[in-house]
């Protein structure tokens, strides 16, 4: 799953993206209003988390022209403002979720997960595909019962996989959401990871799910029942 | 406690009542004067009819005085409880005459002067309050046969006269007179505390309404305003002076939980930092490849507490500002010379950003202020200048000397600034941006600057003096030996 955070605290914004890519999440940060404008614009992400005091142009504006444009990716507003007037004032400007500051890293990882499930149509936090099962709040995979023990680059993977459960994902499409923007487009990073994903996931014997579409992406799903 | 209602009422009933009872005696010592003269005359008139009624007749060497009322007595002169008495004597006291109520006692004599009756008080025979009227008289006409009631041994002698009666019905009345205005007087004063205390209680009405009004505000409706309109107009300067107190502790009410919201705010965003910082650290794999990582959540954890320390050293010192009012020890000021010393410290940055620091300075500048705070009112005010001009930009200060004071100005490059925006400039945590991330600026030290200049009476102020351009200009008073 692929995040943008504009935060204009350089300290914040390097430890909120390095614990949200410890649990596999692409983070692109921008810090200002201006910057993190032009990527919301520019790219395609499942989650915006959004300060409300940046320079340039401020949270609120941001998440206007975001809006006026007509992209409904989920935004989180990560503020220090704490009145119930900033709150109601940022939920009716069109954000879907609001934390204050100071917060606990879990939660907000929480948050951003259960904005993921709300961008992808699922109530539950766990994905059922045959004999594989995603707890996507414990961030854990597991076949025939047995844990798989994945990075957090290849669990991201086969989530955003499974949020698609049935859907041919391109690769481009995997590296907007899988890869942050210093991720080497040329690069067959994708591939690779896919290929050590599926040596983890696929069982001798067992149904395959992850499916080659060529010329096309990939599928996860089960066939030939 | 004084109390103004019972103060009030007090003296109002104090002050009637003696007024009152002033008036009263006047009245009744006029009403007695009054009675008594009547009484007086009545006895009087009475005595000098007698005398009228009186005829002298000589027989031979005798003069025969003959008195009418002997003769007949009229009825009050005969023997009964409420008797008046009558007795005649010679000139040699020789008792010519007496009313049948004395019996055989005699009345006694008061002083009189020729023609002119005298009135005293007596005790009556009969032990009774009585007044009595004197007289001296000489009966008119010649000798004449007819009855002879007492002989007289010169025809030449006046014959002495006193008529006495009880001055019960006098003393009667002068009593019910007394008692008449006491019991007016006890009237007057139960319905003096009724009526005063009434009135009093209305009067201090709108003193009652506005202390419950006062009551009912707290720090939930300090935008509440005594209406003045109903007060009387005693009250009116009272009622304006305590509504613009209102509006005072309003506006330091609102100022002071602006200024802690501002605070908690800001201590957010560096807490928010330390707590994510600790639990991003946490998480790492305890692994040797991660000691660097570590190292740099360190170095950024000591930035934290500084940043945090600067903020809270800075918000101590704005709390302080009014405590320190009394530590003000104004002296002469080398101003030039605390100028050089307060851009020292930026001079490095200064070069560092490419910006030109020019000095336009006096030779000689002495001011009277205090050293350690005017020192800090410069450090602050260049250290916004160098912060806040971009890359390349000028920062110049001019001290101009106008007569009895100095007008020191820093001027520095500053695009981002409009007119509108100079209102806040001194306001705590205002930045033009409405982002507070640089830890070199946290929005206070303008503030500190302001509070500092009010502190030391001085004028501060700050304008564009053209496009581009940002000028705070400084008012010292100069030193006078």
């Amino acid at each position: 799953m692929r995040v943008l955070l504009v935060e204009d605290s350089v300290r914040l914004s390097k430890y909120i993206k390095e614990g949200l890519n410890q649990v596999g999440y692409a983070v692109d940060s921008a810090l200002d209003g201006e910057d993190g404008s032009w990527l919301a614009l520019s790219n395609n992400y499942d989650v915006i988390i959004l300060d409300l005091m940046l320079p340039k142009v401020d949270g609120i504006s941001l998440l206007r022209r975001l809006r006026e444009n007509k992209r409904n990716t989920h935004v989180l507003i990560l503020t220090a403002k704490d009145t119930l007037s900033d709150k109601v004032h940022g939920l009716r400007a069109g954000a879907d979720d609001y934390l204050v500051k100071p917060f606990a890293m879990e939660e907000l990882i929480a948050r951003v997960q259960s904005l993921v499930r709300r961008a992808y149509g699922r109530k539950s936090p766990v994905i059922a595909i045959g004999d594989l099962e995603i707890d996507t709040s414990r961030r854990v995979a597991s076949r025939q019962g047995g844990d798989l023990e994945l990075t957090a680059r290849e669990y991201a993977l086969l989530e955003y996989l499974a949020m698609k459960q049935g859907q041919v994902v391109s690769r481009t499409e995997i590296e907007q959401h899988i890869y942050d923007d210093l991720a080497d487009p040329l690069s067959n990073v994708v591939d690779s990871t896919v290929y050590r994903l599926r040596k983890k996931v696929e069982r001798p014997g067992g149904l395959t799910l992850i499916h080659t579409r060529r010329g096309m992406g990939y599928v996860l799903e089960v066939t030939g029942l | 406690m004084k109390s103004i209602r019972k103060h009030l009422i007090l003296t109002l009933v104090l002050c009637l009542s003696v007024l009152f009872a002033g008036a009263s005696l006047v009245l009744y010592l006029h009403a007695r004067n009054a009675l008594q003269s009547q009484f007086d005359e009545a006895l009087t008139t009475k005595i000098m009819s007698f005398v009228e009624m009186a005829e002298a007749e000589r027989k031979i060497d005798v003069v025969v005085v003959e008195l009418e009322f002997v003769e007949f007595p009229l009825p009050e002169f005969l023997p009964s409880p409420d008797a008046e008495y009558y007795q005649v004597w010679n000139s040699d006291g020789t008792v010519l005459a007496r009313s049948q109520s004395l019996e055989e006692r005699d009345l006694p004599q008061i002083p009189a002067g020729p023609g002119v009756p005298n009135l005293e008080d007596i005790e009556l025979p009969d032990g009774r309050r009585g007044r009595a009227v004197a007289a001296w008289f000489e009966p008119p006409g010649e000798p004449a046969s007819g009855s002879s009631i007492a002989e007289v041994q010169s025809a030449e002698s006046p014959l002495f006269m006193m008529l006495a009666r009880s001055r019960e019905s006098l003393d009667f009345a002068l009593t019910a007179l007394v008692a008449g205005f006491g019991g007016m007087w006890g009237l007057l004063v139960i319905g003096l505390i009724v009526t005063v205390g009434w009135s009093v209680k209305r009067g201090l009405s709108p003193l009652v309404r506005i202390a419950r009004d006062a009551d009912s505000i707290g720090s939930a409706n300090l935008s509440h305003r005594f209406p003045i309109e109903p007060l009387p107009h005693e009250l009116v300067p009272i009622g304006r002076r305590l509504n613009e107190l209102l509006g005072r502790i309003e506006a330091a009410f609102l100022r002071e939980r602006r200024f802690s919201a501002d605070v908690a705010h800001e201590l957010r965003t560096p807490l928010a930092e330390l707590h994510t910082l600790a639990e991003v650290a946490l998480r790492m794999e305890p692994d040797p490849s991660n000691i660097g990582t570590y190292c740099e959540y360190l170095g950024d954890v000591l930035d934290i507490a500084k940043q945090m320390e600067s903020m809270v050293t800075v918000l101590l010192s704005l709390v302080r500002c009014d405590a320190d009012r009394g530590k003000i020890k104004p002296e002469a000021v080398d101003l030039p010379d605390l100028v050089r010393k307060a851009v020292g410290p930026f001079q490095g940055e200064a070069r560092d950003r490419e910006l030109s620091l020019e000095l336009n300075l006096p030779a000689a500048a002495v001011a009277t202020s205090d050293r350690s705070l005017l020192s800090s009112i410069l450090t602050n005010l260049f250290a916004n200048a160098v912060s806040h001009t971009p890359r390349g930009g000028n920062i110049r200060c001019d001290i101009a000397v106008r007569e009895d004071r100095f007008l020191l100005s820093l001027v520095n490059t500053d695009d981002q600034l409009e007119p509108a925006d100079l209102e806040h400039l001194f306001e705590p945590f205002w930045q033009k941006d409405s982002s507070r991330s640089t830890i070199a600026r946290n929005g206070l030290g303008l503030s500190l600057v302001a509070a500092y200049a009010e502190l030391l009476g001085l004028n501060l102020s700050c304008s564009l003096p053209k496009k581009g351009f940002f000028m705070v200009s400084l008012t010292l008073p100069a030193h006078s030996k």
